[in-house]
């Protein structure tokens, strides 16, 4: 008895072992052909036939093989009309970060200040510069320096610096022709900001630069971010795709 | 085979960014249907549902179930970060796994429970051309009765292939210690980007864990 269900063990796992090597044979391949850039998003695979062959495999084990990457969201089968390598989602993350914000929350106060603002007749636009420190527990968690070009008939008032950022955008710019990146790296802090934030030159901080362009490329302004370590979390999260 | 830039494809998302750029269609204004558009540019309507998707992956449109597209909202505090793009994709090269108790290494990490047992995967990244940017620790629930798929640490850098899952990345910045300046041929205080990502399926239980430790002056997230 004992045995006999040793043997059946066995044979089970040698045809489960049996079936994974084929099914990895051709899902490996796909996957390493999509992770190494062979096959590019929006490729077509060969047809299912077209892989029976060149695999030496049967048709049950192609369409499962190619029904597992449709369900890991490798591909996305069109009925009809074949499969085709997904634009992948899973490396897209979405940030949503809010600046003031978010950073307000952990503040118990701000200090804004180095504001200046130039006019240029010419063009009618105004060049705004200031910068704003946030405090917890009389401590800089965060240090923040603004460039904006604002286009108004009205004149610029300092009390704009209380207005968070992406209200300024909204109030004297087109939002749709705005085009934004974030970028985000751990950097070592510079002397004359470890001054400011009081801390050691060595220190490692978060550096997080948001900058704004119209869709020509001109500049429109940036906002440089530096965050003490350890201070602020930031989290990412998968992006969540609507449509197939 | 690579998009053809004259592919109709291209040309309906050009356009339609176009006219939401310019502002000839509003925030909250409707997109035309599938239809009128797979007809106005004779192409198949599968094309022109890969040409609204793409507007949608880049939040210009989204859809409403029955009714259609529309244009959205232009959100300033959201962001797309593309973390292992096709311009610089992350490579990864195993440095060793084995079978550890799971609840000591991730204690205090993990609010999901993890078992008893979990696999331990320690892998390098790089960039193509060989340039170490940095290494990681991934835990994933070991259980004997679930195999491990070859894939689980060979192919996957960012990608873990599971679809739907939802993914968690929390970033600070760091100074390299003794250890992870030895594993990164770098000196102690370096400039580190940690990561620590969560991967939970749609059940909310725990795919797998992963403290990721990456050279400041190289590895940058960008978005926009």
């Amino acid at each position: 008895m004992k045995i006999c269900s040793c043997w059946a063990t066995g044979l089970l796992l040698m045809v489960n072992e049996l079936n994974t090597r084929l099914y990895s044979s051709l899902t490996g391949d796909i996957i390493k052909k999509i992770s190494s850039g062979k096959l590019l998003p929006g490729d077509k695979l060969p047809s299912e036939n077209m892989l029976m062959e060149s695999y030496g495999l049967s048709k049950t084990t192609v369409s499962r093989c190619l029904q597992t990457l449709s369900n890991e969201g490798y591909i996305v089968n069109i009925p009809r009309v074949g499969n085709y390598v997904k634009k992948s989602k899973s490396t897209q993350y979405e940030l949503v970060f809010d600046g003031e914000s978010n950073v307000s929350l952990l503040a118990d106060s701000m200090r804004g200040g180095d504001f200046s603002c130039t006019h240029d007749p010419a063009s009618g636009l105004y060049k705004v510069a200031y910068n704003k420190i946030y405090y917890s527990e009389k401590k800089v968690i965060c240090f923040c320096d603004y460039l904006l070009t604002l286009d108004t008939d009205d004149g610029i008032d300092p009390s704009i610096i209380e207005m968070p950022i992406n209200n300024l955008l909204k109030k004297y710019h087109n939002l749709h022709s705005i085009k934004k990146t974030v970028i985000i790296q751990a950097i070592v802090c510079p002397p004359d900001l470890a001054d400011i934030m009081g801390i050691p030159d060595t220190s490692i901080i978060m550096s997080l630069e948001r900058n704004y362009y119209s869709l020509d490329g001109t500049t429109i302004g940036f906002c440089k971010s530096f965050f003490r370590d350890q201070s602020f979390d930031f989290h990412l999260y998968s992006k969540k795709s609507f449509i197939r | 085979m690579a998009y053809n830039t004259q592919s109709k494809y291209h040309i309906i998302v050009d356009d339609l960014k176009a006219s939401i750029y310019s502002g000839r269609l509003n925030a909250g204004e409707a997109v035309k249907s599938e239809k009128q558009l797979s007809e106005e540019y004779t192409v198949s309507r599968s094309t022109v549902r890969k040409a609204l998707s793409a507007l949608v992956d880049e939040n210009l449109i989204f859809t409403i179930q029955g009714k259609g597209y529309f244009v959205s909202e232009p959100q300033l505090n959201t962001y797309t970060v593309y973390l292992n793009d096709e311009m610089s994709p992350l490579k990864t090269r195993l440095i060793g796994v084995k079978i550890v108790r799971a609840e000591e290494a991730l204690r205090n990490k993990v609010k999901y429970n993890i078992g008893n047992k979990a696999l331990e995967i320690m892998r390098y990244y790089y960039y193509d051309d060989d340039e170490l940017v940095g290494f990681g620790v991934k835990y994933i629930p070991f259980n004997n009765n679930v195999p491990i798929l070859e894939r689980d640490f060979q192919y996957t850098s960012f990608e873990d292939g599971i679809s739907n899952d939802s993914k968690a990345l929390l970033f600070r910045p760091l100074a390299a210690d003794n250890k992870i300046s030895e594993m990164l041929h770098t000196y102690v205080g370096a400039p580190i980007l940690k990561m620590e990502q969560t991967i939970v399926d749609k059940a909310n239980n725990i795919c797998s864990y992963e403290d990721m430790f990456m050279l400041g002056d190289r590895f940058v997230i960008n978005g926009e």
